[in-house]
């Protein structure tokens, strides 16, 4: 193979993982792999290399915030999968939803059983790490704000700010991390509860300002399930904490969230729900790339959150449709 | 087999997995997801696995199937590899000893980019935006992109494989 049909073929090959091949498109690139034995090679190393460029960056990121820090941030994918792995997760499946806003067990749940939080009547969640009971938040300093700075709640009048990452006792201090966290009782579901084919399905919307997303903003979403609330826990928790001590556990990140005010940016984390969750914990966290600022006093210049739901649906009834 | 066992047997296997499974889902995050699914799954059916090349080759297949149902409940065509394609590239796919030793070699290599290398790595693959975004956040054309990406990936394949024969690895 010559150097310019390698290029053309690894071209292709960046058209190919952006799903842009037309059928026939498809075909004639398959074919040059059935035909080329260098080019499967070339097709191969270009995907491999794809995921460990990934690799390589997200544990650039991870170590350096452990070695800033001397404290381990455990929330990359193949610690997640390490954790699951390790505890043995039992799963069960189908479809159903929590609770609507604001305080009280089962009139959280709505008729449909979807939850649904965009702070319009929640005051700011506790400061004191993660709550100790079902159906409140907690966390670092936040504020429930209307219109703020050049940022409009996605949804309603209000949205959640991140302001400060400093709640007692914090188990990563360091002014970097501002989280808030929320148990779910799923007993609350109304619902024939949770057959075999139960999946879970969490989302928040995410948004910055134009000079906090420069400066560098991660925000993520992770879901814990448990039996129950674990007394010896609760309030002040590592995140490693978190993944051993949980059933099954999932998450997502966005790693640089964009610069556009007008644009908020969703993640969604579903998890197969084991059968004997009965609680689950929904962490929500914003951190600054910037960790040089270690003042805990430091206020985040304009990160927030919203429109968060959590709905559940049947894994095998998906499948068929 | 024990899960000890499966997870020393899987775990390493994850970059490779993953990577074969974005061949069918075109899409690294999906990819991922998968491979979460597939460890879950695993966990639940030790009794199933008698080697740990067993446990893999049925990974493979597991998350393989998995992506082509998961594209379809999303009610999306699938315009992909044939079966006897994948089939072909599974049977030819590196396995973690192979995938880790590109991975520390690429590590290597990828300090050695240009910045201006490295900022278009970081938007495809760190932040994983299509080709068509990296464009937009460059004000390049779309084929510039591919043809720049192409010729990176290229330059690490060179690297790398100067690396492995320094340290007298293939």
């Amino acid at each position: 193979m010559n150097e310019e049909d390698l290029n053309k073929f690894l071209a292709q090959a960046m058209r190919f993982q952006d799903g842009c091949l037309s059928e026939q498109e498809m075909k004639a690139f398959e074919q040059e792999m059935k035909d080329s034995e260098e080019k499967r090679q070339a097709f191969t190393e270009v995907m491999l290399q794809s995921q460990s460029i990934y690799d390589h960056m997200q544990q650039d990121i991870d170590t350096s915030h452990e070695m800033k820090k001397k404290s381990p941030i455990l929330f990359s994918p193949f610690l997640r999968t390490c954790a699951t792995l390790a505890l043995g997760v039992v799963i069960g499946v189908s479809s159903m939803s929590v609770a609507n806003a604001v305080s009280k067990n089962k009139a959280l749940f709505g008729p449909f059983g979807k939850l649904f939080e965009s702070f319009e009547s929640y005051p700011a969640p506790e400061t004191k790490g993660i709550p100790e009971q079902a159906n409140i938040w907690g966390g670092d300093i936040t504020q429930v704000t209307l219109q703020d700075q050049s940022i409009s709640p996605v949804d309603g009048k209000k949205m959640l700010r991140f302001l400060k990452a400093d709640y007692p006792n914090k188990p990563i201090p360091g002014g970097y991390l501002s989280e808030i966290y929320r148990w779910v009782d799923l007993r609350d579901v109304p619902y024939n509860r949770l057959n075999e084919t139960t999946e879970i399905n969490v989302s928040a919307s995410f948004n910055a300002t134009t000079e906090q997303a420069k400066e560098g903003l991660s925000c993520s979403l992770d879901i814990y399930a448990y039996d129950s609330i674990p007394p010896e826990l609760a309030p002040t928790q590592t995140v490693e904490n978190l993944i051993f001590s949980s059933f099954a556990l999932s998450g997502r990140r966005i790693q640089a969230i964009d610069t556009d005010p007008k644009s908020w940016e969703g993640i969604k984390v579903d998890m197969p729900l084991p059968a004997k969750a009965n609680y689950i914990l929904i962490r929500i966290a914003a951190y600054r790339h910037d960790i040089t600022k270690t003042d805990p006093s430091l206020v985040f210049g304009g990160a927030y959150t919203d429109d968060i739901r959590i709905s559940f649906k049947d894994h095998l009834q998906e499948n068929n449709k | 087999m024990k899960a000890e066992e499966l997870t020393a047997t899987l775990l390493p296997e994850r970059r490779a997995l993953i990577s074969y499974y974005a061949i069918v889902t075109q899409d690294y995050h999906l990819a991922e997801d998968i491979f979460q699914e597939v460890c879950i799954k695993a966990v639940g059916s030790l009794d199933k696995f008698v080697t740990p090349k067993h446990a893999i080759h049925w990974a493979k297949m597991v998350g393989r199937n998995r992506a082509i149902d998961k594209l379809r409940a999303r009610g999306e065509k699938y315009v992909g590899l044939t079966d006897e394609m994948l089939e072909l590239l599974a049977s030819e796919w590196p396995n973690s000893q192979k995938s880790d030793r590109l991975h520390k070699a690429l590590s290597k290599c990828i300090k050695k980019a240009t910045p201006n290398n490295q900022e278009l790595l970081r938007l495809r693959y760190f932040e994983r935006l299509p080709g068509a975004k990296v464009a937009e956040s460059l004000g390049k054309k779309l084929d510039t992109v591919y043809q720049a990406l192409a010729r990176i990936h290229k330059a690490l394949g060179t690297c790398v494989k100067t690396e492995l024969s320094s340290e007298g690895l293939k």
